[in-house]
């Protein structure tokens, strides 16, 4: 077990430990890094390779009931990737919704050794964390649903803040989530109804309460529990063109705390309607530049299928009226609601180019690398599989270019996209998509190489065309174990779920009792999901008991 | 094994008998039998209280064998086989749904289980359209009308209706029955009917053209027939107003849709009907699932291999073709040269010429219980229980997984336990045999 | 070694020695064959249930390098041959399993025997003409697919199964003899054309596209009758289907059409003509 490796001659870059492509040997032991080498240590000789700590996806869509969901509806999508099974490793199938074992396989592919699975019902997350026992290669953690939560707008409208607090904890704790999500909080409680929110202060059906409420008290509770990543935010109004003002007042609601903004892209649109649509990235990134408790994923839209997964019921609708695609829909008693429809981004289609480039536009103006993140919303503004091309079109601004001429022309005349010439740098991109979500997930052993991380290693093979660079890793080591040879996964690893140690508080679940029976259906007794149900884990501690 | 000596009352038990899966079972098991349970319904206090009878006893060709003798036969079988079938897996848990999944990717083999012949059609409806649709909690707390159409909960759900969807007391629904209004459509009266405010009764085979017309009257249309299905247009036009005047509509469908003449076009014109009816209001869908654990099945089938049912491995990766690979076809077509049937009973339900192909070939049974299948097997292999006897995760009809427990001891493996037995050894058969034969499944390809 | 091409390539199928396990024999089509030697041809890899075997274990093969492929022999248990084709000629002497000329794009198959289900699926150019009956979902989807037929045409001198022209988005279909349930499923665009008798819920769920019958079929409630009228293509395009050689008696009758639109379930704008001579 206690595998040594020198990774000899390779050119670091570790921004968290401010490496810019320092040449200089890598010291592996018993799956961490360490500061010296020992003698008998197995050798990859990187010389003019380039080592990045492993990717670190702060926001996807791998595993979930609602997930699980997309996966049944979209046959016609799996028979375009089929991977076949090979020793030690299982078959599967890929493209926008990939089966488990391969989702693990392609993620390590890339480099990538953790990812966050953004949104899981508290309901669902036995069914969660068994799909997630099943994905290989990278270490994992879901964050729980609780913006439409109805016991917490019980609470809220009470006014007991202490008790969201512990319901909060109670939830965590006993479904191993690792954070809180919000998406469209109090619109999908209208979707109940068929209805949704349109700004931040409107009621939510019954209980009297508002968005802006619910984004504070969570907030409130996110810090108070001390939970190594901020707030995660799917904001009001998600794909509807104006929504950037409600997206700005979101943030606004929660000036000086620390908020993450997912997929923002989704969320920066100006005009009225789909037809005078617009970009409003320079208003949302000079908000962002200027506050820097804020950090966001950009939710990068990716031309060609993909499938939108998301708990925001009324926005799924919206989508199937636009489209005629089929359409799921799945509401979750007491909890949320979800929504799947298939889609596809076309490079003529004003909208979808508009919102590539709007993407581009929030990387290129966030002048503090640390504060954004790559991602697709995987698999909603396209599958992870295509984050090379994204890397391509940060770091080449000819191929931006030549990618404008192709677009549908409103790019030109509503984004600034044409006059942004930044090209973004390797130890650049070793932040956006290692250090600095790491760090924003509050996990210290990942998403850099210093001692004392854990051995979670890509390697590259440098390349002018930055799409065929990132496309395959040379070498990926999941725990100090070489894991991906020239591109092709050699070994298959289980990976850890990481969930977030929050201290248990058992009187709430006592008091819990009653309504849990009244508005649910399944027993309280049953809900908790015991450790042995993760055979790979690691608990995370929280700000309070670090 | 050692069985339970004393007295013990065990609470929050998962029953694993439909898809109503009722978690609020109290089991009362007295020196390793079971002698009390309390808040279950009579099919699900069947399951319990008779689990010891009818056991089945491991055997080769009728005569008694170990379980290891049956292993090793039964791995033969496998290995040999080119076109293999495995199927069943209604009543287990999630782990040996993993393992059985396992089996049929190592042996090239064809996947399916009890879907493939009750509500696959509405997962290909649900592949065609969509369906929106919800947890049974969203149903006990909002409901104000519920229909059922061409199912029978009062009989085959037993619980469905106080728990969720009838008298159920929800959030919004604080008076239960009085707040909701229920609506029965079927071919012909059941106790069903009795629970319901209003019974419509329509011709045989009449469904997909009803629920046709019911969309055409949603969006606006006016038809000029002067009844379809054997009930005047009038009354359909009521339908549409009641269920555009509800704040919160359901309807539930069972077999009565997905076995009758348009199989799964019935599902999807009434999806389609649901679909439009979130122009008014909020309205969802949902079939009547379950035998057992059959749910469970198609979650982990369709996270393992992108499929719900019907998948074929013979080239080492997950097919999916219903028709094709679906297992009354595949049987019918005589084309399966062995078959692993575990927890269900094939022979007993299928149509005479799949469960005639069955009988001409090898076959093994992996059941707790003696069954047809069991009978016409070569290889016997009796197992523990799931939910009785062994532990496992149970998915509910709305796809909600509740862990399922282990009330009493048995004697033999678990479903799962038997499985990673007989992968072992059929690896290990695969690497000394087998030469010279391409094996697809088994063999690297780039 | 030859060096000119050969006018042929003649697959001529041994049986599956008993077995009732189907075969899959997906490059039997000119894309893959055209290059080929014959030797080359013998060892193409088929897939027997879990088994890989090779092209020669099944069928002799005489001819090389020629995008005309002749395949002879009992094939109902052989799928997947010309699938995804793309151009070339292949003709089967007998009857062909599951999945004949499925997704192709170009050139033409035809089929002296019967098919079996989703031949012509998902096919978007080229023409699959069966002398025989088809099967189920000929020129349909596959399961989940938006669309079925995209393009091309297919005829069909014998009966159709289930769900003919199923989501169909352009392209012809025209069946000589009966169909069944669910003709032109959900289709949004095309034209279907019927001789024969036709099963329940013809045109149930589409959007556009024409559905044209000789025998009046049950009419689905939701379709509306607007007219009665006198189509000149009609008689035009069967005239010349039969100059192609697929003969049809009906060129005389076919005058006078009711029209019904439909489904009003759906969006309605597509149409069924029913012949009335």
């Amino acid at each position: 077990m206690a595998q040594a490796i020198r990774i000899k001659g390779g050119r670091i870059y570790d921004p968290l430990n401010g490496l810019d492509g320092v040449v200089k040997d890598l010291c592996v032991e018993d799956g961490k890094i360490v500061e010296e080498c020992q003698e008998t240590a197995e050798v990859i000789d990187a010389e003019n390779l380039v080592v990045f700590p492993g990717g670190v996806d702060v926001h996807t869509h791998i595993a979930s009931p609602a997930v699980n969901a997309a996966r049944a509806l979209r046959p016609e999508d799996h028979r375009l990737l089929c991977c076949p099974r090979k020793p030690g490793m299982r078959s599967g199938v890929g493209h926008t919704i990939p089966s488990t074992f391969t989702t693990g396989y392609l993620y390590s592919r890339l480099g990538y050794t953790t990812v966050i699975e953004a949104a899981t019902p508290p309901i669902g997350t036995r069914h969660t964390h068994e799909e997630l026992n099943d994905v290989p290669m990278v270490d994992k953690g879901c964050l729980l649903l609780m913006g439409n939560n109805e016991f917490i707008l019980q609470y809220l409208k009470l006014g007991e803040l202490d008790k969201i607090k512990r319901y909060v904890a109670w939830l965590l704790n006993s479904l191993k989530g690792f954070g809180i999500k919000l998406v469209n909080p109090g619109g999908v409680e209208q979707w109940k109804y068929g209805k949704d929110v349109e700004g931040l202060d409107e009621k939510v059906n019954h209980f009297d309460v508002t968005p802006r409420q619910i984004l504070q008290a969570l907030t409130w509770v996110n810090e108070e529990l001390g939970l190594p990543h901020s707030i995660h935010i799917h904001a009001n109004r998600l794909g509807v063109p104006g929504n950037y003002e409600v997206t700005l007042e979101t943030m606004r609601a929660l000036e000086g705390k620390r908020v993450h903004m997912a997929h923002v892209q989704f969320n920066s649109y100006g005009g009225d309607d789909y037809l005078n649509m617009t970009s409003k990235a320079k208003e949302m990134t000079d908000y962002i530049n200027q506050h820097r408790n804020v950090t966001v994923d950009v939710g990068q839209v990716i031309f060609g299928d993909a499938t939108t997964i998301t708990a925001d019921g009324p926005w799924q609708y919206r989508l199937h009226k636009l489209t005629g695609n089929k359409w799921y829909n799945y509401d979750v008693e007491v909890e949320t609601g979800a929504g799947v429809v298939p889609y596809t981004y076309r490079e003529k289609n004003n909208v979808n180019a508009l919102q590539w480039a709007i993407g581009l536009e929030t990387f290129l103006l966030i002048k503090d690398p640390w504060r954004v993140f790559l991602s697709t919303d995987h698999p909603n503004g396209g599958p992870f599989l295509y984050y090379p091309w994204v890397i391509k079109l940060l770091m080449d601004a000819e191929f931006r270019t030549q990618m404008l001429k192709r677009v549908h022309k409103h790019v030109l005349t509503r984004t600034l996209l044409p006059k942004l010439s930044r090209e973004y740098s390797l130890y650049e991109m070793a932040i956006i998509t290692r250090a600095g979500p790491a760090r924003a997930l509050g996990l210290r052993n990942k998403g850099h190489l210093g001692p004392g991380a854990d051995a979670d290693i890509a390697i590259y093979a440098d390349n002018t065309d930055k799409e065929e660079m990132f496309d395959r890793a040379v070498y990926v080591l999941k725990d100090g174990k070489i894991v991906v040879r020239d591109g092709e996964v050699v070994q298959s690893v289980p990976g850890r779920t990481i969930f977030t140690d929050v201290p248990a508080d058992d009187d709430i679940m006592n008091e819990l009792r009653e309504q849990f029976e009244n508005y649910y259906t399944v027993e309280i007794g049953n809900f908790p999901i015991p450790l042995e149900e993760l055979p790979f884990h690691q608990a995370v501690p929280t700000n309070r008991s670090a | 094994m050692t069985a339970v000596k004393e007295l013990t009352v065990v609470k929050d038990v998962t029953c694993p008998f439909c898809g109503v899966t009722c978690d609020d079972l109290e089991v009362h098991v007295d020196n390793g039998k079971i002698v009390v349970v309390k808040n279950a319904c009579v099919l699900g206090k069947d399951t319990f209280l008779h689990h010891h009878e009818g056991l089945a006893t491991p055997r080769i060709d009728g005569k008694p064998a170990s379980i290891d003798e049956c292993i090793e036969v039964a791995a033969d079988i496998l290995v040999k086989a080119k076109y293999p079938l495995i199927y069943g897996l209604d009543s287990t848990e999630l782990h040996a749904h993993r393992k059985a999944i396992e089996l049929a990717e190592i042996l090239g083999a064809n996947i399916d289980h009890t879907s493939s012949v009750c509500h696959a059609p509405s997962l290909q409806a649900v592949q065609t359209v969509g369906l929106p649709s919800c947890t049974v909690g969203e149903v006990k707390n909002r409901a104000d009308l519920v229909i059922f159409w061409g199912c029978n909960p009062a009989e085959a759900h037993p619980r469905h209706p106080t728990r969720y969807s009838v008298t159920a007391k929800g959030m919004f629904t604080p008076m239960g029955k009085k707040d909701r209004k229920v609506i029965h459509v079927d071919v012909r009266r059941t106790p069903t009917s009795r629970m319901a405010d209003t019974f419509i009764q329509i011709k045989p085979h009449s469904d997909y053209e009803v629920f046709s017309t019911l969309t055409a009257l949603v969006n606006g249309h006016d038809l000029d027939v002067p009844e379809v299905g054997g009930v005047p247009l009038g009354e359909w036009r009521d339908l549409v107003e009641l269920m555009k005047g509800a704040k919160f509509g359901i309807l539930y469908w069972g077999m009565g849709l997905t076995m009758t003449r348009g199989k799964y076009h019935n599902i999807v014109s009434l999806v389609r009907l649901i679909q439009e009816m979130n122009r008014f209001t909020k309205f969802l869908g949902a079939p009547l699932r379950g035998h057992g654990n059959v749910v469970g099945m198609a979650q982990v089938l369709t996270w393992q291999t992108g499929y719900p049912f019907a998948v074929n491995m013979s080239r080492g990766y997950p097919r999916f073709n219903p028709g094709e690979f679906s297992v009354a076809d595949l049987l019918g077509r005589g084309e399966i040269d062995a078959a692993f049937i575990i927890a269900a009973d094939a022979v007993g339900n299928f149509p005479a010429k799949a469960a005639e192909h069955l009988k001409s070939i090898p076959l093994i049974a992996v059941d707790p219980k003696e069954s047809e299948t069991t009978k016409v097997a070569k290889v016997v292999i009796p197992v523990a229980q799931a939910a009785v006897a062994a532990p496992g995760v149970a998915y509910r009809m709305d796809h909600i997984p509740l862990p399922m427990k282990k009330v009493v001891d048995s004697p033999y493996p678990s479903d799962r336990e038997l499985l990673d037995r007989l992968i072992a050894r059929v690896l290990e058969k695969r690497k000394d045999g087998q030469s010279g034969r391409k094996r697809v499944a088994g063999r690297p390809r780039g | 070694m030859t060096a000119q091409p050969m006018e042929e390539i003649v697959l001529t199928f041994k049986g599956t020695r008993g077995s009732t396990i189907p075969l899959e024999a997906d490059p039997i089509t000119p894309d893959v064959l055209q290059l080929k030697f014959r030797p080359e041809i013998e060892r193409l890899p088929l897939y027997h249930g879990n088994e890989q075997v090779l092209l020669g274990d099944f069928f002799t093969v005489k001819g090389e390098r020629s995008n005309q492929i002749r395949v002879q022999g009992d094939l109902s248990l052989v799928k997947n041959i010309g699938a995804g084709m793309q151009a070339g000629r292949i003709v089967v002497e007998g009857n062909i399993g599951m999945h004949v000329g499925a997704r192709m794009s170009g050139g033409e198959i035809e089929i002296h025997g019967n098919a079996d289900d989703w031949a012509g699926a998902e096919m978007t150019g080229g023409l699959l003409w069966i002398k025989g009956n088809a099967g189920n979902r000929a020129g349909s989807a596959y399961r989940g697919s938006k669309y079925g037929m995209r393009g091309g045409v297919i005829l069909i001198e014998g009966s159709g199964g289930h769900e003919v022209g199923g989501y169909m988005r352009r392209g012809l279909i025209v069946v000589r003899g009966d169909v069944e349930d669910h003709t032109g499923a959900r289709m949004v665009a095309g034209s279907i054309f019927v001789l024969g008798r036709l099963g329940a819920r013809t045109g149930g769920g589409m959007k556009r596209g024409s559905i044209v019958c000789f025998h009046t079929p049950d009419m689905l409630p939701t379709f509306r009758l607007t007219s009665t009228y006198t189509p000149l293509f009609i008689p035009i395009f069967l005239r010349s289907l039969q100059a192609r050689g697929f003969s049809v008696s009906e060129v005389q009758r076919a005058r006078h059409f009711t029209r019904y639109c439909g489904d009003m379930a759906e969006l309605g704008k597509g149409e069924i003509l029913v012949c009335q001579g």
